[in-house]
């Protein structure tokens, strides 16, 4: 298991930026993609901002599925009032990034084409 | 109304405040003062002077100083209006010599960030906020999301503005046991953005796209990234915080207010976006954390 350490790269208490989100992501997708599990780990940070869990985190959701995600990914020392900004931003990436179904699935005429 | 004349010299207003009016006023003034010529801008009149709204002005004069404009400050007599732009750093702005703040003063420092460094605006937001004398009886919570509702919209000028600057500016109102909070950019408007997100917006005017803008879930970042939860959380606590949100950008004037909302079209366009923030200070809500979260079950 891979260790990223949120403090390192923010150089501060806070994780408040989204271009320090964005070195996060890039760091858990690289591992991700050798099939790595990654524990990001938020020791020494006090507070989070949206705009660093969107681009560190939410934005996994894009590339990879909620199953995959609990599997490869451990989060520790997040503060537990940051952990319901992290249940925020992980329920709307959810929804922007579900597959949209039409309402009636029954209705639509489904085409064979082998 | 109109506030300009022919003349190079422009008499600010009586009061100058941050709402509507002194949102137009300035909104105007940015545009009066663009034409690369010399302009006199003379405080007689001046009895009332928000120290927040330097941030605004600050703004404008540095913009147009860029595009080949200059600027002369008259008849500071006032010691009152004297007085507060010499405590937030604003005199020496724009008089360019050294004039030493009052060691105990209520005001919240005029300063210009580059949005690429972000470290410094954070020392500042920390050093003359959540240090300040007038802040101390506030709960841990209330601090919290004091602290991350200034960086959600801090950070909404980096990722959506276009621009290089920031600029801020803050007052204490200690009677009124508020703290105001400017931040202007100028740059890529609300509506600039709204409208060229998806061709269904494309209509949109100033208010509509700001109403569009806080709306929790909308975000006009790229599909692949998520957003659209910053100003959404930050009404979210003004409301139970009895504070005040107010945006400015191209011709939309949005505000709430304890909860209520007030918007209006107006006549001219501010090139960028005004936001102001004013929170209120004798907020003894604590903002627990409900419960303990499982992060894995929230993955």
């Amino acid at each position: 298991m891979k260790t990223i350490r949120v403090q390192d790269i923010t150089q501060s208490h806070r994780a408040i930026s989204a271009l320090d989100g964005e070195v996060v992501f890039k760091k858990i997708i690289d591992s991700f993609g050798k099939n790595q599990p990654v524990m990001l780990d938020f020791e020494g940070i006090d507070l989070t901002i949206t705009a660093f869990l969107n681009s560190s985190i939410g934005k996994l959701y894009s590339l990879y599925s909620s199953v995959q995600i609990k599997e490869l990914l451990d989060i520790k020392n997040l503060p537990s009032e940051e952990v319901q900004l992290l249940k925020l931003v992980i329920d709307r990436a959810k929804e922007r990034f579900s597959k949209e179904y039409p309402d009636e699935l029954d209705n639509i005429d489904f085409v064979n084409e082998d | 109304m109109s506030w300009f004349s022919k003349s190079e010299r422009i008499e600010l207003p009586i009061f100058l405040k941050t709402d509507y009016l002194g949102f137009n006023f300035l909104s105007e003034l940015h545009k009066f003062t663009s034409s690369k010529g010399k302009y006199k801008l003379d405080f007689q009149n001046v009895e009332w002077l928000e120290a927040n709204l330097c941030a605004v002005l600050g703004a404008i004069i540095e913009t147009n100083k860029a595009q080949g404009s200059d600027f002369e400050f008259i008849n500071l007599n006032d010691r009152y209006i004297e007085n507060t732009l010499r405590n937030n750093g604003f005199l020496n702005y724009i008089k360019q010599a050294h004039a030493t703040p009052s060691k105990t003063h209520s005001g919240i420092p005029f300063r210009t960030f580059d949005l690429k460094d972000e470290e410094e605006l954070e020392e500042y937001i920390y050093k003359y906020v959540l240090l300040a004398r007038e802040v101390p009886n506030m709960s841990a919570g209330a601090k919290r999301k004091i602290f991350r509702s200034i960086f959600e919209v801090y950070q909404n000028s980096v990722m959506h503005s276009g621009a290089n600057q920031v600029f801020v500016c803050g007052q204490f109102y200690k009677f009124k046991g508020r703290m105001a909070l400017t931040m202007v950019e100028v740059g890529h408007t609300f509506k600039h953005n709204v409208t060229s997100h998806k061709p269904e917006y494309r209509s949109y005017d100033g208010v509509k796209s700001i109403e569009w803008a806080v709306k929790s879930g909308n975000t006009t970042k790229p599909n692949n990234e998520t957003g659209g939860l910053g100003l959404d959380l930050i009404r979210s606590f003004l409301k139970l915080n009895n504070g005040k949100l107010q945006i400015r950008s191209a011709d939309g004037y949005w505000e709430e207010k304890k909860g209520v909302k007030f918007v209006s079209s107006c006549s001219s366009n501010f090139e960028g976006s005004i936001v102001n923030i004013e929170f209120n200070l004798r907020d003894t809500n604590e903002y627990y954390t409900p419960e303990e979260i499982d992060i894995k079950s929230i993955l």
